[in-house]
C-alpha cells in the first residue's frame, strides 16, 4: 500500500507539504473545487432537513445500545444472521470464517469505509482470497495500490491520465483517455468477477431497527451486483448506522445524496430486508451483518459522541481549505478531512493521527456544512486539549453547563449564532483528562506562564514593551525570526508597531473631538 | 439605547501592539456614530490563541480577566470578529458555575465593529467617503460564529465603495492562529488562493474585519507581489470621514 | 393531478438519462415493449420479470415470444447462466417518485433483482396510478406494508462521478434506461 501522491512517513505537515507540491494532485483537486461544488448548488440540504436529521441521529445516540438489540431482533427475524465485534481483528475474524465456511475463492467488494477501517482486503488477501473493489474509483485506488483519498471519490486525486494509465495495467493494450469508453471497458473488465464471486461484501449507509432493514446507496450498481448475485452477501455495519425507523430513510437517505454529491437521490438505492426469500430466483442465499464497534461505546456519553452522528457523506472534506488543497493522503489515515482528523484518534484511542486535529485553521466551514450538525470545529478544538496527554487517548464524560442564570442570555442577542454542539461544559480547573496530571509539555508550560503574565495589565505592558525590542533595529516587517520559522518560511513577519495603540490613548488630548 | 451611547472599546492584543491605526480607525468611527467611546486600560487579551492550541486552562484564566475588566460597560466593541466570536462561543463553555454565568452576560453586550454600527445603532452612513474599488473577505469566525456576514458591505458600500466579489469570499484565508505557523505549508499556498482571488477582481483594496487575516494576507502578500492590498474596513471608512 | 405527476416524473427522469415513452393505453404499450426489444435484442435473449403486475396484465411475455423474441424468465432451464448474456431486461415497478424520478422496483418471486440490472439496457414499465410527489410519500407508503426482501430504487442509466467528477453513464448496471408509461385505465 503506497501513500500515492504524497511522500510516505514522516507527519502531516510533511505529507501536506508533498502534496502542496504535486502538480498532478493539485490539477486534480481543482475538480471539487468547480464540479462538486456546483452540483452541490442544485440540490443543496435546507437548515430544516438538517435539523430533522440531526436529531434523528441524536435519537439513536441517546439508546445505542437499546437500537442495537432492536436491530439485532428485527435483523435475526428477516433470516439476517447478526454478529458483533468488538474490534477490527474481530470483524476480519468474522468475515474471514465465513469465507472459508462458504469455499469462496473470489470476494466482490462494494465501497464501504467500514471495511478499510477494518482493513479487510488485505486480511482476505493474505490468505489467498481474490479480493476485488467494484466502485470504479475504489477499483482505481486497488490496482494503483493505494488507499482512497475521499469517502466518496476514492480517486479524486488522480487526473484522467493517470486513471487511463492506471487501468490500463490490467487491459491487454493502452486505454483510451476517454470517460465513457473507461466506464465501458470497467464493466467488461469486472463483470466476470461479479459472476464468479462466492461473495459480496457491502458497507451499510442505514439500518433501521424496526424492520431490520439495510440501506445502500450508490451510482453505479456494483452495490446491487455485490448483494444481488453472490450466495454470500456479508455487510459490515459501524454500530451507528443503525437508525430507529424504515420512515426516517424518507429524512436521511436525500440528506446523505444531496450533502455527498448533490443529487437530490442517488442513482441506486438498495433497501434490503433479509436474504433470499422461498420462490425468489435471485439475492444473497446467506446474508449477514457484522456490528463493528472499534472504540466507538468508549465515546458514548463524552463530548465526542457527537462523532457517531455523522453519515459519511463526505461535505466536511468537500468544503474544508486544508483538505482541497492536501486531499486524503495526507492524513495517513482511513479518514480524511476534517471528520478524519477527529476519528482517527478516537478510534484508535490516540494511537494514530494525534498531530491531524492540530491540521485545521478552525474556520468552521465543516460544522457549517455537517448535514447531521456535527460541531466538529468544536471537537477539533477539545480534542487537541485531550491530546496534550501522552499516551492512550481515554475520553471522559464530559460535564453539561446546566442552564445559566446570567441576567441576559447570550444567545438571544446580535452577534450570536447558536452553533450545534452546545450545553457541554469544558472541564477546566482540572486536566482535560480527569484525574491525571496536567501535561507538563513546553507548549503546556508556555501558555501558562503567558496567561498568567497577560492575566495582569502589568504584565502585559512589560511583555509589549520586550516585543517592541527586535522592531527598534529594522522596519515594521521581518524576513526571518526565531520561533515563528513556520511562519516566515512563506510570510513576512509583522513586528509590532513602534507605538501601541494604548500609548495613542493614553497621549490623546483630553476632551479632543477629534482623534 | 440613550442618546449617546457609551462603548467600551475591547481593541485586541493583535490591533493593540501590531495594527494600531485600526484601533485609531474603530475610535474615529464609532464616535463618528455619536458613541462616547472608553478605552479600559487593564484589557490584554480574550484568551482565543491558548484556546485554540488546546490549553483551556490558561484560556480560561485570560477569559475571568476579560470578564473583570469588561462586566461593568454597557456595550463591548471589537474591531475583531475572530475576537468576539472567542467571546460568544468558547466562555460559554470555558467557564464555569458563576463565572460563567458572568461570561455569558458579557458576551450578551459584545460585538463585532460594523455589527455594531450596523445592527446596534442601524448606523450605515457614517459620512465616510471611500472612493474605491474593494473586494471583501468574509473573515471565518464573524461569518460562521458571529453572523456578522453584509455587515463590512453595507459600511462600505454607504460610502460609495465599488464592491467587487470576488471568488469565493467565504473561504478561509489560511490564517486560522497557531495553524498558520505551525502549517505554514498549507497556509501559504491558502493566502495565494485569496490574494489572487482578489487580484482577479481588480479592486485596490482586500477588505476584512480581521487583523489577523490581514497581517497574515499582507505578509504573503511582500514575498509574491500578488493582490490588492489588504485592509481592515474601519481604517479604510475612518480615512475617508471628513 | 395524476398529469402534473406525470409530468413532473418524465422532467426528473429525463434530466436523469432516462427515455420516457408514452403514456400509452395497454395495447399500444405493449406493442411499443415489444417494438424497443426488437430493436435492442439483436438476436439475445431477452429477460423479463413475468410477475410484475404490469408485465403480467400487458401479457409482455407473449407479445415477445408472438414477435419472435428469445424470452428468459425465471423458472427456465438455466436462467441464472444464460441471464447474463440478455441484452434487455423488461421490468414492472411498484412506483415512481416524481420529484426525483426514482422507480421502486420490489423483488419477488417471478421479480428477481437481476433484470433490471445486468442487462445493458433496462425497460421499465411505470403505472401512471403509481406516480406519487417525493421520496417522502414513497417512503411513508412502502412502510406502511410488509416489505420485499430488495427493494431498489433506479434513477436512470448507472453512472459515476470518479472520473474527474464528471458523471459518466456506464458502468456496472445498465448504461440506457427507457421507461414506457401505462395509462391507469389499462390495468
Amino acid at each position: 500500500m503506497t501513500h500515492g501522491v504524497v511522500t510516505p512517513g514522516g507527519n502531516f505537515s510533511e505529507r501536506a507539504t508533498s502534496a502542496v507540491a504535486n502538480p498532478e494532485l493539485q490539477r486534480a483537486l481543482r475538480n471539487l473545487d468547480t464540479r462538486l461544488h456546483t452540483a452541490r448548488a442544485v440540490a443543496d440540504t435546507t437548515p430544516e432537513m438538517k435539523d430533522r436529521a440531526a436529531a434523528l441521529r441524536r435519537e439513536v445516540l441517546a439508546d445505542l445500545d437499546g437500537w442495537l438489540d432492536r436491530l439485532e431482533d428485527s435483523l435475526t427475524r428477516v433470516g439476517v444472521v447478526v454478529h458483533r465485534a468488538d474490534t477490527p481483528a474481530a470483524a476480519r475474524t468474522v468475515v474471514l470464517d465465513l469465507v472459508r465456511a462458504n469455499e469462496a475463492r473470489t470476494v466482490v467488494k462494494s465501497k464501504s469505509m467500514a471495511t478499510e477501517e477494518i482493513d479487510l482486503g488485505a486480511a482476505l488477501e493474505a490468505v489467498g482470497i481474490e479480493v476485488v473493489e467494484t466502485d470504479l474509483g475504489e477499483y482505481i485506488v486497488q490496482v494503483a495500490e493505494e488507499r482512497p483519498s475521499h469517502m466518496i471519490t476514492p480517486a479524486i486525486h488522480k487526473t484522467l491520465d493517470q486513471i487511463a494509465a492506471v487501468l490500463g495495467t490490467r487491459a491487454d493494450g493502452p486505454l483510451p483517455v476517454e470517460r465513457e469508453a473507461l466506464a465501458a471497458w470497467t464493466h467488461d473488465h469486472l463483470r466476470p468477477a461479479f459472476l464468479r464471486a462466492e461473495v459480496g461484501i457491502s458497507g451499510v449507509n442505514f439500518a433501521a431497527a424496526d424492520t431490520g432493514t439495510i440501506t445502500i446507496v450508490t451510482n453505479e450498481g456494483n452495490g446491487r451486483l455485490c448483494t444481488t448475485w453472490p450466495r454470500v452477501h456479508i455487510a459490515v455495519m459501524p454500530i451507528e448506522k443503525v437508525i430507529p425507523r424504515f420512515a426516517d430513510l424518507a429524512t436521511l437517505v436525500p440528506l446523505l445524496t444531496r450533502s455527498a454529491t448533490g443529487q437530490s437521490l442517488s442513482n441506486y438505492l438498495s433497501m434490503i430486508t433479509g436474504p433470499r426469500r422461498e420462490g425468489e430466483s435471485d439475492g444473497p442465499e446467506e446474508l449477514h451483518v457484522v456490528f463493528l464497534d472499534h472504540n466507538r461505546r468508549a465515546l458514548l456519553g463524552t463530548a465526542y459522541e457527537e462523532m457517531l452522528a455523522c453519515i459519511r457523506c463526505g461535505a466536511c472534506l468537500n468544503v474544508c481549505p486544508v483538505y482541497r488543497k492536501v486531499s486524503g493522503h495526507a492524513y495517513d489515515a482511513v479518514y480524511s478531512g476534517p471528520m478524519g482528523k477527529i476519528l482517527t484518534p478516537l478510534l484508535s484511542l490516540g494511537e494514530e493521527g494525534r498531530d491531524l486535529p492540530g491540521a485545521s485553521s478552525l474556520c468552521g466551514a465543516c460544522t457549517e456544512a455537517c448535514p447531521v450538525e456535527i460541531p466538529l470545529a468544536d471537537l477539533l478544538v477539545r480534542l487537541r486539549a485531550d491530546l496534550r496527554v501522552p499516551g492512550p487517548l481515554r475520553p471522559l464524560p464530559a460535564p453539561t453547563n446546566a442552564p445559566t442564570n446570567a441576567p441576559t442570555d447570550a444567545a438571544a442577542t446580535v452577534g450570536h449564532v447558536r452553533l450545534p454542539g452546545e450545553g457541554y461544559a469544558w472541564p477546566t480547573g482540572r486536566a482535560p483528562l480527569g484525574s491525571r496530571p496536567a501535561p507538563r509539555s513546553a507548549k503546556h508550560l508556555l501558555f501558562t506562564a503567558w496567561s498568567r503574565v497577560w492575566a495582569s495589565p502589568a504584565g502585559y505592558r512589560a511583555s509589549a514593551v520586550a516585543a517592541r525590542l527586535p522592531g527598534r533595529f529594522g522596519g515594521d516587517w521581518a524576513r526571518r525570526a526565531p520561533l515563528v520559522t513556520g511562519w516566515t518560511a512563506t510570510r513576512d513577519l509583522p513586528l509590532p508597531d513602534r507605538r501601541s495603540f494604548r500609548a495613542r490613548w493614553a497621549d490623546r488630548e483630553p476632551g479632543a473631538s477629534q482623534w | 439605547m440613550p442618546d449617546v451611547p457609551s462603548v467600551a472599546l475591547f481593541v485586541t492584543c493583535v490591533v493593540d501592539q501590531v495594527a494600531p491605526d485600526v484601533g485609531v480607525a474603530s475610535v474615529r468611527l464609532l464616535e463618528a456614530a455619536g458613541c462616547d467611546v472608553s478605552f479600559p486600560e487593564a484589557q490584554t487579551c480574550c484568551g482565543q490563541p491558548a484556546a485554540n492550541s488546546g490549553e483551556p486552562e490558561a484560556a480560561a484564566r485570560l477569559a475571568r480577566h476579560f470578564v473583570d475588566v469588561f462586566e461593568p460597560f454597557d456595550a463591548i466593541v471589537a474591531p475583531s470578529g475572530s475576537c468576539a466570536a472567542m467571546i460568544h462561543h468558547w466562555y460559554d463553555r470555558l467557564l464555569t458555575g458563576r463565572d460563567r454565568d458572568r461570561g455569558l452576560a458579557v458576551a450578551a453586550k459584545t460585538f463585532e465593529l460594523s455589527q455594531y454600527l450596523v445592527t446596534v445603532l442601524d448606523r450605515v452612513d457614517l459620512g465616510a467617503r471611500v472612493d474605491a474599488t474593494v473586494t471583501v473577505h468574509d473573515a471565518c469566525h464573524g461569518l460562521r460564529n458571529l453572523g456578522v456576514g453584509s455587515a463590512p458591505r453595507r459600511l462600505l458600500e454607504a460610502a460609495g465603495a465599488t464592491i467587487v466579489e470576488m471568488v469565493e469570499p467565504e473561504t478561509c484565508c489560511g490564517f486560522g492562529g497557531t495553524f498558520s505557523i505551525e502549517h505554514g505549508e498549507v497556509a501559504g499556498p491558502l493566502a495565494d488562493d485569496k490574494l489572487a482571488h482578489a487580484a482577479a477582481t481588480d479592486a485596490e483594496f482586500l477588505v476584512s474585519g480581521d487583523s489577523s487575516c490581514l497581517l497574515h494576507l499582507e505578509g504573503r502578500r511582500r514575498r509574491t507581489g500578488t493582490g490588492p492590498r489588504p485592509i481592515h474596513f474601519a481604517e479604510l471608512l475612518a480615512r475617508g470621514l471628513p | 393531478m395524476t398529469g402534473t405527476l406525470v409530468d413532473g416524473l418524465r422532467t426528473a427522469l429525463t434530466a436523469n438519462r432516462v427515455d420516457v415513452h408514452g403514456p400509452f393505453g395497454s395495447a399500444e404499450a405493449s406493442e411499443h415493449v415489444v417494438g424497443r426489444a426488437l430493436v435492442h435484442a439483436s438476436g439475445a435473449p431477452v429477460a423479463v420479470s413475468p410477475a410484475d403486475e404490469l408485465v403480467a396484465a400487458l401479457g409482455i411475455v407473449d407479445g415477445l415470444r408472438s414477435a419472435g423474441v428469445e424470452v428468459l424468465v425465471t423458472g427456465d432451464d438455466g436462467w441464472r447462466d444464460r441471464l447474463p448474456d440478455a441484452r434487455l431486461g423488461i421490468t414492472g415497478s411498484a412506483l415512481a417518485v416524481a420529484e426525483t424520478g426514482s422507480l421502486a422496483l420490489a423483488a419477488g418471486p417471478g421479480s428477481p433483482r437481476a433484470v433490471s440490472l445486468l442487462p445493458p439496457v433496462h425497460v421499465c414499465l411505470v403505472s401512471v396510478a403509481d406516480v406519487v410527489a417525493t421520496f417522502a410519500d414513497a417512503i411513508a407508503w412502502v412502510a406502511g406494508g410488509p416489505l420485499p426482501s430488495a427493494l431498489t430504487w433506479i434513477g436512470g442509466p448507472s453512472r459515476t462521478g470518479d472520473l474527474e467528477m464528471i458523471q459518466t453513464l456506464g458502468v456496472h448496471g445498465p448504461a440506457a434506461v427507457e421507461v414506457v408509461l401505462v395509462a391507469s385505465d389499462s390495468t
